[in-house]
């Protein structure tokens, strides 16, 4: 029988970006990028965008509105009480984070690492 | 004396403190022996290079949980790799981006292995894999690592955090419903 190997240009590929994950420097993003630690409070669906202030076509087209471009995957996360998010690389360009949350139940949420 | 061989164990603690060369040894010391697991799990080579490769971001991901047995991430690697398989487009949904941006060889050398991988599938192999996806995901684990890869009972339960008992007993009866479902799969 024929063997398949494994494609050799996508597995370096992926061998890069375990590289880069793995290697990523952590002490040079703000913690509160990383984790957002979420107190008391229950919700759903938080929803965060690794997203540039580069134009082209933007999430946030309205006039006067600064243009938002996502640069990452979206991260979805469901918890209760205390939530770490991994956000995982920073894409190349990225200069913040969008964050949506929604909650399920009434409840409070703060951000404590965030100054 | 100093023999020059690192441990595995060794190369993962360096991996875990974010030593980027000790992690990517890791992969191209198990990339294929996953891979060749997970082609007979699922339909294509595609599918397989995808499941292999988010296999190992979890690695990385859920590393503070990972167990090693035999001083290997191997077993874990081998039944993520299996969850992961068992639905392709759910296990992968978290690197959908990633692996859509990732380049990858021409795709009619691609289609076609594919197509090689159906001609030559063998019916049986077809049976096994319907046989598999029948068991519960830790059954299916234990039948991996025990039957297909020929790690011990005990250390296989170790990884799934079941008794050893209940482990040989969840063994006895996952070979019991392949037999079953492959002699009913022939007559």
């Amino acid at each position: 029988m024929k063997q398949i190997d494994f494609d050799p240009i996508f597995s370096a590929a992926v061998r890069n970006e375990l590289d880069a994950r793995v290697t990523a420097p952590m002490t040079h993003i703000p913690f509160w990028r990383r984790h957002l630690r979420l107190g008391a409070g229950i919700f759903a669906g938080a929803s965060i965008l690794i997203g540039g202030a580069a134009a082209a076509a933007g999430l946030l087209t309205m006039p006067g509105a600064n243009e938002v471009t996502e640069l990452g995957a979206s991260v979805v996360e469901t918890a209760t009480g205390t939530a770490a998010v991994q956000l995982g690389a920073v894409p190349d360009g990225a200069t913040g984070i969008l964050v949506s949350l929604t909650c399920l139940t009434p409840g409070t949420f703060t951000f404590g690492d965030v100054r | 004396m100093d023999t020059g061989v690192v441990s595995e164990v060794e190369v993962w603690t360096r991996a875990c403190a974010n030593d980027g060369r000790a992690f990517t040894s890791l992969f191209d010391t198990h990339r294929d022996r996953v891979f060749r697991h997970v082609l007979r799990l699922v339909d294509n080579a595609h599918d397989a290079e995808e499941v292999t490769s988010a296999s190992f971001l979890e690695l990385w991901r859920r590393r503070a949980s990972v167990v090693l047995v035999s001083d290997s991430v191997l077993p874990w690697l081998l039944v993520t790799a299996g969850h992961i398989a068992r639905n392709v487009s759910r296990g992968t949904r978290r690197y959908r981006a990633l692996f859509d941006s990732l380049p990858r060889a021409d795709a009619a050398v691609d289609a076609e292995q594919i197509a090689f991988a159906h001609f030559e599938d063998d019916e049986s192999l077809g049976y096994l894999k319907a046989a598999m996806k029948m068991l519960r995901p830790a059954d299916a684990s234990l039948v991996v690592l025990v039957v297909l890869e020929d790690y011990a009972v005990t250390e296989a339960a170790t990884l799934l955090g079941l008794s050893d008992g209940a482990a040989r007993t969840r063994l006895h009866r996952a070979k019991g419903k392949i037999r079953q479902q492959l002699t009913e799969a022939r007559t």
